[in-house]
């Protein structure tokens, strides 16, 4: 079996890949291999990609990367798999019920500074889940503290967002609740150590079991699903929810 | 989107209470209770809770303009019952009259009872819905040193005090407030607490199109007053001053989604009434410089204990407070006990200044949804 080459720095990719050491096998030399780009590195490593070197673009740290990177992926035609640790593909469709039947999603989002715009987006992005499909923004507001907007869905069904600032450097928290008979929540609060995903209705609650795999090795499976033929919309779906969390932040008070 | 006049400064609302206990022991020295309505904030709330836990009250009236069911929750109670609010006000055992009726008839039936002499009033949430009802009613009561109590029972919660001496030591500034309400069919906690009362047949509405912004407004604005009445207290005790509303909508089936800026904190009012499925969810959040403060209240009619307090600080610790087994509907008479006994003041003010404020939110939240905010 031909081992799909992986060429990435990240210890963490680097760990999955040896856990995925049947499928692929890391790599000192990009050419033909799977990149794991991120955020803060440089442009010409996305134009180096698009430009032939790579066979598929794992991206990381979603929240801070530059436009530019972005639209440079877009028109390169590769698969590109979006890592978001806070919004993972297994969790999203373990959240992903019944979008027809909620009534309001409501998102809270709270955040030191350093991750109050990635959480925002990502919070964004849980709501498109709930909602299944694409959003569209009604009002939004921006203060010091935070801000606060809302959405409509597929299906016109309201959606809302509160977000609030800390200065302190605290760690991200999301929870985003599709209210309906049968109701879900997604809960993840990176200082607490909660990450927890439940659905309810009249018979009680339940809690989707824990995804034990680790994000990076989720990414790289999925990659190589992407190699396979599988078309991610990750970056689409990281355009809509950056270009949303950006108009929201953006409105200041008259 | 209408921008809020101010409502003032916080007049610093007593936080004096759960530590007194008012205890008269002989049936016959309790206070008489006249209850007028009879729906299931009264067979299911309002009386149990009465027989069950006032050492201060009996219940000895039940009145109710239409259905028998005055009669029938009379029965049980050994009290008397009539077809008129006005036999009930007419009666000398009825030292206290409590108005469980629909909102738009509490400040008539509370100017009524000052009229016919009685000097106790507890009255469900609203108090009125409207400035000029208000006025009307609180100089009534302040004319006639009428000890008066409204039902906000989530206000009267021993929790609420908690987190309030929990931001007083903090010295805290808020950032933001969320009211979350997922609300299933009150019926099922109904049957919980007492044996069903009948209901008799459902007065004809007509039909709720949420597509037409009038009544929309008109949907939004009696939630407000009638449902999210149950925060806007505890909002004002955080945001003394709203300053806009950001948007506002009704939600189908029946729901409403508010949010309102206060400086540079917001705060959002969400509410759905749900036809079936999922347990009552009602979530108060508050976050704060310091901490994040998420309250549970029990589901309504319910004597489940105390509110359910998690802290959340900066690091990430989660401090949870003891609950307590007194709840707000049972304090809330408690307190118009304490009132009676001298042993809390009357506070007419922070009563005046409460129903301002929602009835300000509300009218603002309805003119948003009439301009054609967000739906």
């Amino acid at each position: 079996m031909t081992r799909v080459p992986v060429w990435s720095d990240d210890p963490a990719f680097r760990a999955a890949a040896a856990q995925l050491a049947n499928r692929v096998r890391p790599v000192a030399e990009p050419r033909d291999a799977v990149w794991v780009i991120a955020a803060e590195g440089p442009l010409a490593r996305a134009d180096a990609a698009a430009a032939g070197g790579a066979r598929a673009v794992i991206l990381t740290g979603s929240g801070a990367v530059s436009s530019a990177v972005l639209d440079v992926l877009a028109g390169s035609g590769l698969p590109v798999i979006v890592h978001r640790p806070r919004l993972r593909a297994d969790e999203a469709g373990d959240a992903a019920g019944d979008p027809g039947r909620l009534r309001l999603v409501v998102a809270d989002v709270f955040s030191g500074t350093p991750e109050f715009r990635s959480a925002t987006i990502d919070a964004i992005g849980w709501i498109r889940v709930l909602l299944g499909g694409p959003i569209v923004l009604r009002t939004a507001r921006r203060s010091a503290g935070g801000a606060v907007a809302s959405f409509e869905g597929p299906g016109a069904v309201p959606a809302s967002l509160l977000a609030t600032r800390w200065d302190a450097p605290t760690r991200a928290s999301i929870r985003v609740r599709g209210v309906a008979p049968t109701a879900v929540e997604v809960d993840i609060d990176d200082a607490a150590g909660v990450r927890s995903i439940r659905s309810s209705d009249a018979k009680g609650e339940v809690a989707r079991p824990a995804r034990r795999e680790s994000g990076a090795r989720l990414s790289l499976r999925r990659a190589l699903d992407a190699l396979d033929g599988a078309h991610p919309g990750d970056l689409n779906e990281l355009l809509h929810d950056r270009r949303l969390a950006e108009d929201v932040l953006a409105a200041r008070a008259p | 989107m209408p921008r809020m006049s101010e409502i003032g400064a916080n007049l610093g609302r007593s936080a004096t209470k759960a530590t007194t206990v008012v205890r008269v022991s002989s049936e016959a020295a309790k206070r008489g209770v006249g209850v007028i309505g009879a729906g299931p904030g009264v067979w299911a709330l309002h009386v149990p809770t009465i027989a069950a836990s006032s050492d201060a009250f009996r219940v000895v009236h039940v009145a109710d303009a239409g259905g028998g069911r005055a009669a029938t929750i009379a029965e049980r109670h050994g009290a008397r019952a009539s077809a008129a609010a006005a036999d009930l006000l007419a009666d000398p055992a009825v030292d206290v009259v409590a108005i469980c009726t629909p909102p738009a008839s509490h400040a008539e039936l509370i100017l009524a009872a000052v009229a016919a002499g009685k000097r106790a009033i507890f009255c469900e949430k609203p108090l009125a819905t409207s400035v000029d009802e208000l006025e009307a009613v609180l100089v009534a009561c302040t004319d006639a040193d009428v000890a008066l109590v409204v039902g906000t029972n989530h206000l009267f919660d021993p929790a609420w005090d908690r987190v309030k001496q929990h931001l007083d030591q903090a010295g805290a500034k808020i950032l933001s407030v969320s009211a979350l309400l997922s609300l299933a069919p009150n019926d099922r906690y109904h049957a919980l607490v007492a044996d069903p009362v009948p209901a008799g047949a459902p007065p004809h509405r007509p039909p709720i199109d949420l597509g037409d912004p009038e009544m929309a407004a008109a949907v939004v604005r009696q939630l407000m007053i009638g449902l999210a009445i149950h925060d806007i207290p505890l909002l004002r005790d955080l945001l003394p001053g709203i300053d806009r509303v950001e948007y506002a909508r009704a939600v189908a089936p029946i729901g409403y989604d508010v949010a309102v800026s206060a400086g540079d904190a917001f705060a959002r009012l969400s509410a759905v009434m749900l036809p079936s499925g999922t347990d009552t969810l009602w979530r108060f959040t508050i976050v704060t410089t310091h901490d994040r403060i998420e309250i549970e209240f029990p589901p309504p009619f319910l004597h489940a204990g105390s509110a359910l307090v998690q802290v959340r600080d900066e690091e990430g610790r989660v401090v949870r407070f003891p609950p307590v087994a007194a709840d707000g509907y049972q304090e809330e008479w408690r307190a118009l006990a304490e009132v009676l006994e001298g042993i809390r003041p009357m506070e007419y003010e922070q009563l005046d200044a409460d129903a301002r404020f929602a009835i300000a939110l509300a009218d603002a939240a309805a003119d948003a949804v009439r301009e054609g905010g967000p739906r």
